[in-house]
């Protein structure tokens, strides 16, 4: 049996790896662990510690990948709600702040895991059970929700009824017209064999880059916007309720997107947020940090759970290719690592943070998006070919509507859910068959 | 977009440099300060180009996508960038379909003949969900072990590859026409027809029934010691319909796949009618048996008698099993055969029937005919061979 305190080891030296490599605009921790899972071997690291490695990696990514998100503009399907506060407070010269605020959301996740990990092992076989059945109609709902909580606009204003009407409905057509696009686009790449078989694990990744990632490089390098000084705070902008509902509401989102399949980090945080009635920025913000924690590393740690074999998000399906922990010490291994590694994390963040945040004014975004933008092209193309990089500018496309027609980003993400919510009732095929295809 | 850039932009549109402010109409260098005047893109040019990138792209994939096919790929060629691959797999099926009622899955196990060195496997198993590991049922496409298939799947890894299949069209079995194959040939040159679909007569001499899949043997009297085992699977047993009503003795057709299992010839019927009763074992008479003696003990034949217990039951010292002298009206109860029922056997006997195994009684059994000792032996090889005692 492996030795916990390798074990431990490698989960922070996967923190520091990682959060290193978080830090990289764009760069996603799930197209940098089939790396590592390919280096292994080579390197002589078996396939248990690889995996204790990885969790250290998505720990890292999770804390540090803020600071891209913050500060040069780079979602993912987890964060690209918080970007317009976060834009506000980085040009109000509190980005600093800003990211520590939504670190501190992680870092508080990171101590509920810990804390809780041993009422996880009674809790979450019966909520599998009870979930994995009802997984069909639950995404539907959600896919019900996304398109009618557009609902009520604002009246259309224009001279004549035509520019009225079209004023009026221009958001909301937008907004279909994106779940729809994105809906066929994600069809197509998961049952339409459109990427080789070589590179199928990478999945929607070119799409996700191409909905949420580029779009906002390129705003970015039109807008060019001028960062003011960001000011080295001593304290942050958030009150213990603040503190506690953000976390709370992020805790809530990001664990209930890490158990359910199919639903991201995004729509458990707007499920959650609204559910509860968030209103404060320091609390959206700590809580989007929460969340995106909850979301990337409780799914992965659903992995340690003996006995259930719950195999959910990104970084579990290309571990569990590897090895699948089933042991008890392995799963507390797990959780001490992530709230030590968490802490350690943290503190990265914060040095990382004040330090990227004296360069920022120096920074000129238009450029920077135009690098950027070359790496993730290059990026695409390496890990999906041409293909790939086709199906991220389509995406790129699809992406562009919501933030030039001010509807949602939410609905890019039906890119998944009408996949699988069509496979889950058995529709698959007779959606093909509407589109044509066959698959 | 904050105040200050609003207020450039609008300053460029009306010719005036974005940074000291004075006029310098279309110039694209400020000729006072020397600030760069950046011409921009008119966003509604950037919306338009979105929507046709949109819309033209998502069409252009649609139209792309039906003439894409999966690829076929061998087990060898699997690694760990292949999850969640759409392929098409070509291969023998090693291990026959089995239906898990629980979660109503089905799975078989193919091999291509190839090697997986990265995974150490030279099969791969095969899962089907529901619903269509149910409309496969129904349909009667139940691979079994032998057959040539080509499935279209995805390819999942979870420490080791598997395939899922999400569409009955997406299994197609390829079986020859069976040929007419007999012992001889079988005994001699069995692995010249493995894989090859046959027709084979013979005695079932042996049958173990485990609920979803039994296990015969097959026999012919002219080659009584190199009974063929007969691999009757799931998709035969319990899932294509009533498999033919045959017990051991009864003379049997079967369709189906010539496999190995143990480096042994083995036969795998296809479904159920894949076994047809060509004749029921007749009652036989002492008589008979005694006549043909030196034969039938050649043969290992199977008989059914219906004999008179003419002594109580003898079990043997050893523990060895139980002895019964019997008899029966062809030979006037004045010659006797004695039935041997090992122990195991004896043990499996239920309570109420063994109680009724007197003096006096008459047994309707199922044996093997056997020489032991010059003395002809009827051995009662399991419980269920005891078809009545009145």
């Amino acid at each position: 049996m492996a030795d916990p305190i390798i074990l431990l080891t490698y989960i922070l030296l996967g923190v520091i790896i990682g959060s290193a490599l978080s830090i990289i605009p764009s760069l996603h921790v799930y197209n940098v662990a089939p790396i590592f899972i390919l280096l292994a071997p080579t390197l002589g690291i078996s396939d248990t510690y690889l995996v204790f490695f990885l969790l250290g990696n998505v720990i890292g990514y999770s804390m540090l990948n803020m600071i891209s998100t913050f500060y040069f503009s780079a979602p993912d399907d987890t964060t690209f709600m918080v970007l317009m506060p976060s834009q506000v407070m980085l040009r109000d010269g509190r980005g600093i702040e800003a990211v520590l605020l939504g670190g501190l959301g992680a870092l508080i996740v990171a101590l509920i895991f810990a804390a809780i990990s041993p009422i996880l092992l009674i809790v979450i076989p019966p909520l599998i059970s009870i979930i994995i059945p009802n997984m069909h109609w639950l995404i539907a709902l959600i896919m019900f929700y996304m398109l009618l909580s557009e609902f009520p606009k604002d009246v259309g204003v224009g001279k004549s009824r035509w520019e009225r009407f079209k004023a009026g409905w221009r958001n909301l057509a937008a907004g279909y017209l994106t779940f729809i696009l994105a809906g066929i686009l994600g069809f197509i790449v998961m049952f339409g064999n459109i990427l080789p078989a070589e590179v199928a694990y990478q999945g929607l990744m070119p799409a996700f880059i191409g909905f949420f990632a580029v779009p906002s490089l390129i705003m970015n390098f039109f807008a060019s916007p001028n960062i003011p000084e960001q000011r080295i705070v001593k304290s942050l902008d958030a009150t213990p309720i603040d503190v506690f509902k953000g976390s709370f509401a992020g805790f809530l989102g990001g664990s209930f997107a890490a158990t359910a399949p199919a639903i991201t980090g995004g729509m458990g945080a707007i499920i959650v947020g609204q559910a509860i009635g968030q209103r404060e920025e320091s609390q959206f913000i700590i809580s989007m940090g929460a969340n995106r924690f909850a979301y990337y590393v409780g799914s992965f740690f659903l992995l340690f759970v003996p006995g259930v074999r719950v195999v959910r998000g990104g970084m579990a399906n290309l571990a569990a290719m590897v090895y699948i922990p089933g042991k008890y010490m392995e799963f507390y291994v797990a959780a001490a690592g992530i709230a030590i590694g968490g802490c350690i994390a943290f503190i990265i963040l914060i040095l990382t943070a004040i330090g990227i945040g004296k360069w920022l004014p120096k920074i000129r975004y238009d450029i920077l998006s135009g690098v950027i933008m070359v790496f993730i092209i290059a990026l695409v193309y390496f890990l999906t070919g041409i293909i790939g990089l086709g199906i991220m500018i389509v995406a790129t496309g699809i992406g562009l509507l919501p933030v030039l027609y001010n509807s949602r980003r939410l609905h890019c993400l039906s890119a998944i859910l009408l996949p699988l919510t069509l496979s889950m009732t058995g529709l698959a095929d007779d959606f093909a068959a509407i589109l044509g295809i066959k698959i | 977009m904050s105040n200050d850039a609003s207020v450039r932009n609008e300053n460029r549109e009306k010719g005036f440099c974005p940074s000291c402010g004075r006029y310098i109409g279309a110039a694209d260098i400020c000729p006072y300060c020397g600030a760069r005047v950046h011409k921009r893109i008119d966003m509604k040019y950037i919306k338009a180009l979105a929507l046709i990138v949109a819309i033209v792209g998502t069409i252009l994939f649609v139209v792309g996508t039906s003439y894409i096919s999966p690829p076929s790929i061998k087990i060898s060629q699997i690694n760990q960038q292949m999850n969640y691959a759409r392929v098409k797999l070509s291969g023998t099926v090693i291990s026959s379909s089995t239906f898990n009622e629980d979660s109503e899955s089905l799975s078989f196990t193919i091999s291509d003949g190839t090697k997986n060195e990265l995974f150490d496997i030279d099969s791969i198993r095969v899962t089907v969900y529901s619903p269509t590991s149910k409309e496969l049922v129904q349909m009667g496409k139940l691979p079994v072990s032998g057959d040539s298939v080509e499935i279209v799947g995805q390819i999942k890894i979870r420490e080791t590859p598997y395939i899922i299949v999400s569409y009955s069209d997406d299994v197609i079995i390829h079986r020859d026409t069976p040929q007419e194959v007999n012992f001889d040939q079988i005994i001699n040159s069995w692995q010249d027809y493995l894989g090859s679909a046959v027709i084979i007569d013979g005695w079932i001499s042996e049958y173990v029934d485990y609920g979803d899949y039994a296990i015969c043997s097959l026999r012919d009297y002219n080659y009584p010691d190199n009974d063929l085992s007969l691999y009757i699977p799931q998709p035969a047993k319990t899932l294509t319909g009533a498999l033919a009503n045959f017990f051991v003795g009864d003379l049997v057709r079967v369709i189906g796949n010539l496999w190995e299992y143990n480096n042994q010839p083995e036969i795998v019927p296809w479904n159920a009618s894949s076994i047809l009763i060509i004749e029921k074992l007749q009652l036989w008479t002492l008589s008979e048996v005694m006549s043909n003696q030196e034969l039938y003990t050649s043969q290992r034949r199977i008989v059914k008698l219906n004999l008179t217990l003419v002594e109580p039951p003898y079990y043997s010292s050893s523990g060895a099993g139980v002895s019964l002298n019997v008899s029966d009206s062809s030979v006037g109860l004045t010659k006797y055969l004695k039935v041997w029922i090992w122990a195991r056997v004896w043990d499996d006997i239920p309570d109420d029937i063994k109680e009724n195994i007197t003096l006096g009684r008459t047994l309707l059994v199922v044996g093997e005919l056997q020489e032991y000792a010059g003395t002809l032996e009827l051995i009662i090889d399991a419980a269920n061979w005891i078809l009545g005692v009145y």
